[in-house]
């Protein structure tokens, strides 16, 4: 059951590095500032610590690869450039995390000369991680968007970035709390990297830097992409996304009343955690609307043989292409699903490459190798599918745009 | 595929697009400057404590010991610190670092523990003569051992009861621990360790 596909690579499509971009060179500097940076707080530690950094390595590194599962389903119909999605994760780790440790260490000194240490230790990640932290990673999209502006086609684009440069920041974030804490700990430094390391993954993992990060990244891609909407409108939603940003931020790191039962604490901050959840989660609602509703108008020229109006409707959604493989298993068995599957994935990479045919309005966009190969994968998966389910191929190559059908 | 033309500058980057990489380099260093330009605006943050003044830590991040304790004598001073559960004074060219921990399974372990990061952090520093230790005033027990570099020397006391315990770290240029100048034992003759 494996029907031969052929993948045609445009050459430099996908490529981060731009060598005459002045912004790309900024970028450069910055991760080397970032690399210099945590070398500097890693180095006296390293050669006593080795052990228990690499066990939190380990652990941040399942940490992320949970996190880029769930963030490559949740771009629905396109699939980032795997060198922009590392960029964006290193500029998270690397240079965002470098500059936050200067801004908030002087942050930090100045509220406890403005009130007191204690006040400063309580109210102090409150007020300067939000402030000094979305500010740096929103400027990583901010940067991509410089570099490589033609990979921010919708708003998703910055949603999904933004969660990139966040998780990155996450991830070093977690790793220079397992350093400090493996080396404050009396007894061991597995046991003071470990401790935090699962604390961290487990009660703060779920809604962290990536969903703080990704709504700010929603409004500068909202932006730079919506250019039909007024100029007003598009600062006041990406100015209103990065104030959400910050504010949900500003929840997570607000102190839990000192003293609460932890019965009441541990519901508190689940609380939170869910609160900003929510609002992430409503925010990727109108986005994915958003991207289906473009899915359809990019398809609507495509004639039935190549999608039909039922697979405009199941393409909505991870939950509806699930039913519709799911629906094939049932009656067809798991051979159907799986070709059904793949079929889902063409069909996304056709929207991507005719959107992008489109915007060039060139040639033709079937003239295209890509286009044209995506296409006769296409073609050959229905065919399969056909034989599978017993169903002959009885559609008109003309047949009508899926449109007009619709 | 399509094809675009872009113009170059004498640089041989993109022409037009050097001001976003300004307004981005101004964005980045802007609240860096800010901050650390405000942090320098206050001025000196070292505050000078009053003879008498009693200094109370908490271990970190479980905040289940507390250790008060008194400098000895007067002219200690110390800079502004976010910490808890440590707390570094100076006096002259003296340093002493106190600091509290909580669930400590073995106070030999942290006397290690504490002497490595030291060494790590201190190139040239040698901890040596590690030995059982007995406070004469306040009776508390750990170990002590001595600090020896090459222009420097010191003590390192770790001092526990019950799971809590404090660590104290004198150090001062070679030959200036005389009479004159607070021991470690001057200091945990003060501590009130408290907690588990």
């Amino acid at each position: 059951m494996s029907v031969p596909t052929e993948r045609v690579i445009v050459e430099s499509q996908g490529a981060f590095i731009r060598v005459r971009r002045p912004a790309y060179w900024l970028y450069v500097a910055c991760l080397i500032f970032g690399l210099i940076g945590l070398g500097r707080v890693l180095s006296p530690e390293y050669s006593d610590i080795a052990g228990a950094l690499w066990a939190s390595i380990a652990i941040n590194a399942a940490l992320a690869a949970v996190f880029l599962w769930i963030l490559a389903r949740l771009d629905l119909f396109e699939s980032e450039p795997v060198t922009v999605r590392a960029a964006a994760m290193c500029w998270g780790g690397l240079a965002a995390v470098a500059f936050s440790m200067i801004a908030n260490d002087a942050a930090l000194v100045v509220l406890a000369e403005i009130n007191d240490p204690g006040w400063a230790r309580r109210w102090g990640p409150a007020i300067a991680g939000p402030l000094n932290e979305e500010w740096f990673k929103v400027l990583g999209v901010i940067m991509l968007v410089l570099i490589v502006r033609e990979h921010f086609d919708r708003s998703i684009d910055g949603l999904i970035y933004g969660a990139l440069v966040g998780l990155g920041f996450q991830v070093v974030e977690n790793l220079t709390y397992a350093i400090n804490f493996a080396v404050i700990n009396p007894n061991s430094d597995w046991a003071g990297s470990m401790t935090v390391t699962f604390t961290r993954v487990l009660v703060a993992g779920p809604w962290s830097h990536p969903l703080y990060s990704g709504t700010a990244g929603l409004g500068i891609a909202y932006l730079v992409t919506q250019v039909r909407k007024p100029m007003r409108v598009r600062l006041l939603v990406a100015a209103g996304l990065f104030a959400l940003s910050m504010a949900m931020h500003a929840l997570w790191n607000l102190p839990v009343g000192a003293g609460l039962d932890t019965r009441l604490t541990l519901p508190l901050t689940y609380g939170k955690g869910l609160i900003i959840m929510a609002l992430f989660l409503v925010l990727y609602h109108f986005a994915a609307r958003a991207e289906w509703r473009w899915f359809v108008t990019t398809m609507s020229d495509q004639p039935e043989t190549v999608i039909t109006t039922e697979d405009l409707t199941t393409m909505r959604s991870l939950h509806s292409r699930h039913k519709a493989r799911n629906r094939l298993a049932k009656r067809w068995g798991k051979p159907a699903a799986h070709l059904q599957g793949r079929l889902q994935r063409e069909l996304v990479r056709l929207a991507t490459l005719l959107a992008r045919e489109q915007r060039r309005r060139g040639a033709l966009p079937d003239d295209a190798p890509d286009v044209a190969a995506v296409k006769r994968n296409i073609a050959a998966i229905r065919a399969e599918l056909a034989a599978v389910t017993g169903s002959g191929d009885d559609k008109d190559d003309d047949a009508a745009p899926a449109a007009v059908r619709g | 595929m399509g094809e675009a033309t872009i113009r170059l500058n004498r640089f041989g980057l993109e022409r037009g697009r050097l001001w976003q990489t300004v307004l981005a380099v101004v964005a980045i260093v802007l609240p860096m400057a800010l901050w650390t330009g405000v942090e320098r605006a206050i001025g000196d943050t070292t505050e000078k404590l009053v003879p008498g003044e009693t200094i109370t830590l908490h271990s970190y991040p479980v905040a289940d010991a507390e250790l008060q304790f008194l400098p000895p004598g007067s002219g200690w001073s110390t800079g502004l610190s976010l910490s808890q559960h440590r707390i570094e004074l100076n006096r002259d060219k003296v340093s002493a670092t106190v600091q509290v921990d909580t669930a400590v399974d073995s106070l030999r372990r942290l006397l290690d523990r504490r002497a490595d990061r030291l060494t790590a952090t201190q190139p040239g520093v040698a901890v040596t003569n590690v030995r059982e230790y007995r406070n004469q005033v306040n009776g508390l027990e750990g170990y002590r051992a001595d600090l020896y570099g090459r222009n420097i020397a010191g003590t390192i006391v770790v001092v526990g009861s019950g799971g809590a315990a404090a660590t104290v770290i004198t150090i001062a240029p070679s030959g200036q621990f005389d009479d004159s100048t607070a021991s470690a034992d001057d200091f945990v003759s003060s501590f009130v360790l408290s907690g588990a």
